[in-house]
């Protein structure tokens, strides 16, 4: 192991540095819960038992960086009023009943205080719990949702993406509100977290053209991730799938001077023709491709473009790498996302999403001994 | 006459009104249902197809272009039973469609649906969270070609497998082809489940459900 504390590493890293060797995270996050015998259904209200079992999978696996919350993508849509439906892995927002059916609706939305919704309650408490027990030496980083994910999770996608053409007035007016309660939220975790990673799941281009993420993304991450800044806390921006044709405003909504990171799949090169379109404009059209790997290549093009100006978080494959894998397929492709992400630092290795409970115990391991082994900065 | 290539813009490009106002117009001009769906709504979803392989259409291009396709479908659908008599001898094939028991995601399948009935297949929409005893149940009902079966998330993927598990039980698996697709999934994934293809997208959704209609035929 290198000198510095995991804090310490991955505190560089945000800030676009070199450390002593490269921050990993395992992102397993419901995973943890089984590490002490629990579930998500019968741990996800109770603070303790939640900080309880990121401490022991983080003990169990050593990666640098903690996660509070499991639900990210859906407490602040809760709050307001949606409704829970239990996926296996986490309470998931069930769309079949929508908050918003009509802009009535949307002037009706409640916003509760943070401290007084259960779900955005639990989170802070588990947020403070991991702070007061491992924030001197490791990262504490909460997930949360963006303001255009939420909009989606009250309304329904096929809604919301018609009432951009049609209504985009009313549409501005709902991101405008739900932007400021979020920041509510997300501002309540200053001195209880190091970073807050805003995911916004549906602000990948599979749905989002660059044209709206310009109009109807941008301008309220960045309002969020501002007020995220200034209570001394690092942004990360998790677009989630696809960034190309986004990947520079996916960059820019972090604010200039601070520290922050991107974090995404980016793209996959063996589906997604603009993927690959993009990889070739970027690094040339006789870049090497691997198709067992389609997501690792990734970050060679994305640290060439915006690397200079934010850390660039990814990119291992949650689910043909680390699910599906053997240790000796992922420490393969650490080794290749470390060659194309590492230099010069500003790098964070991880999955390029949340990880399945079901991966095995050998892969996390595999994941964060690969970094450790091949990520040593000389 | 009405200008095909007008009545395909419109209906690309999700102006619905007058894509209804042109389908009209064209029928009562005598031309026929079939004709229609060969020279206008296939290649208008063809042409979607490609501008949102190529990141020219995103989901809001979609849904309008969806929007505008169901209305301009009644009016043709109606005229085409008139022609034919029984709209069954002519159909491309039938899909029972799905996202799986667990998971709520929509989007992709209803994507897939829209360009299924683009390309003249005939869809039953179950819709989410359907467990595999429905999926079976409607599709021998319905007397589908195809179950199509979407999952997002990686947690939800075994549902997938429990359709084909129990297609086996029945001793049903060679009666429907079935088709996998959804971010959790992949080609590889698919073949371990014994799925008789995957797609990545719905444009390729399309392909392979006309490649296993003709291995079927």
């Amino acid at each position: 192991m290198g000198g510095m504390t995991s804090l310490e590493r991955t505190a560089i890293a945000l800030q676009g540095g070199q450390p002593d060797m490269v921050p990993v995270a395992t992102l397993a996050i419901s995973r943890a819960l089984w590490e002490i015998g629990e579930r998500p259904r019968t741990a996800i209200n109770d603070p303790d038992k939640m900080a309880k079992a990121k401490i022991v999978a983080n003990e169990k696996f050593g990666d640098d960086i903690v996660v509070a919350g499991i639900d990210g993508c859906f407490v602040e849509a809760k709050a307001m009023g949606a409704k829970s439906f239990w996926s296996d892995h986490m309470p998931i927002v069930d769309t079949r009943y929508r908050v918003i059916n009509t802009w009535e609706d949307a002037d009706n939305l409640s916003f509760p205080e943070p401290h007084e919704h259960i779900r955005m309650r639990c989170v802070i408490e588990e947020s403070e719990i991991l702070m007061d027990k491992i924030g001197d030496h490791k990262a504490i980083a909460v997930v949360v949702s963006g303001p255009f994910s939420t909009a989606c999770n009250l309304m329904g996608h096929e809604n919301l993406f018609r009432a951009m053409v049609k209504e985009p007035d009313e549409v501005h007016s709902l991101l405008d509100k739900i932007t400021d309660y979020s920041i509510k939220y997300h501002t309540a975790f200053k001195g209880i977290a190091h970073a807050v990673a805003v995911l916004d799941p549906v602000a990948s281009v599979e749905t989002t053209s660059p044209r709206q993420y310009e109009e109807f993304v941008k301008p309220y991450l960045e309002r969020d991730m501002a007020a995220i800044a200034g209570k001394g806390l690092i942004p990360i921006n998790h677009p989630c799938g696809d960034t190309t044709g986004i990947l520079h405003m996916v960059a820019d909504v972090i604010p200039k001077g601070s520290p922050g990171a991107i974090h995404a799949s980016y793209g996959n090169v063996e589906t997604r023709p603009m993927s690959l379109k993009y990889l070739r404009n970027v690094l040339g059209e006789g870049v090497q491709l691997d198709p067992d790997d389609p997501y690792s290549i990734m970050l060679k093009a994305v640290k060439k473009e915006v690397g200079d100006r934010v850390c660039v978080c990814g990119n291992v494959d949650p689910i043909t790498v680390l699910l599906e894998g053997t240790p000796e397929q992922v420490r393969a492709t650490v080794r290749r996302n470390i060659e194309y992400g590492a230099e010069g630092g500003g790098f964070i290795l991880m999955p390029g999403c949340d990880t399945n409970p079901y991966t095995p115990s050998e892969n996390f391991r595999a994941l964060v001994e690969a970094a450790r082994e091949y990520g040593v900065y000389g | 006459m009405v200008d095909f290539e007008e009545l395909k813009d419109a209906l690309i490009n999700g102006r619905k009104e007058e894509a209804v106002e042109l389908t009209q117009k064209a029928l009562e001009e005598g031309i026929s249902a079939r004709h229609l769906i060969s020279n206008v709504i296939l290649p208008a979803s063809k042409v979607v197809g490609d501008r949102y392989e190529h990141g020219e259409f995103f989901l809001s291009e979609l849904v309008q272009y969806g929007d505008t396709l169901k209305v301009v479908m009644g009016p043709i659908m109606a005229r085409l039973k008139e022609e034919i008599g029984d709209e069954r001898q002519e159909r491309v094939g039938r899909v029972v469609l799905a996202t799986v028991k667990g998971d709520l995601h929509d989007i992709g399948k209803n994507i897939v649906r829209l360009f299924l009935e683009g390309n003249g297949f005939e869809v039953l929409d179950l819709g989410v969270d359907v467990p595999a005893e429905k999926v079976i149940d409607v599709a021998i009902e319905y007397n589908a070609d195809i179950i199509a079966l979407s999952c997002l998330m990686s947690v939800t993927r075994d549902g997938v497998k429990e359709v084909i598990d129990e297609l086996s039980r029945r001793g049903l698996r060679s009666r429907f082809a079935v088709l996998v697709g959804g971010r959790s999934t992949s080609e590889k994934w698919a073949g371990q489940i014994g799925a008789d293809r995957w797609a990545p997208d719905a444009v390729n959704a399309v392909d392979a459900a006309f490649d296993l209609i003709r291995q079927q035929s």
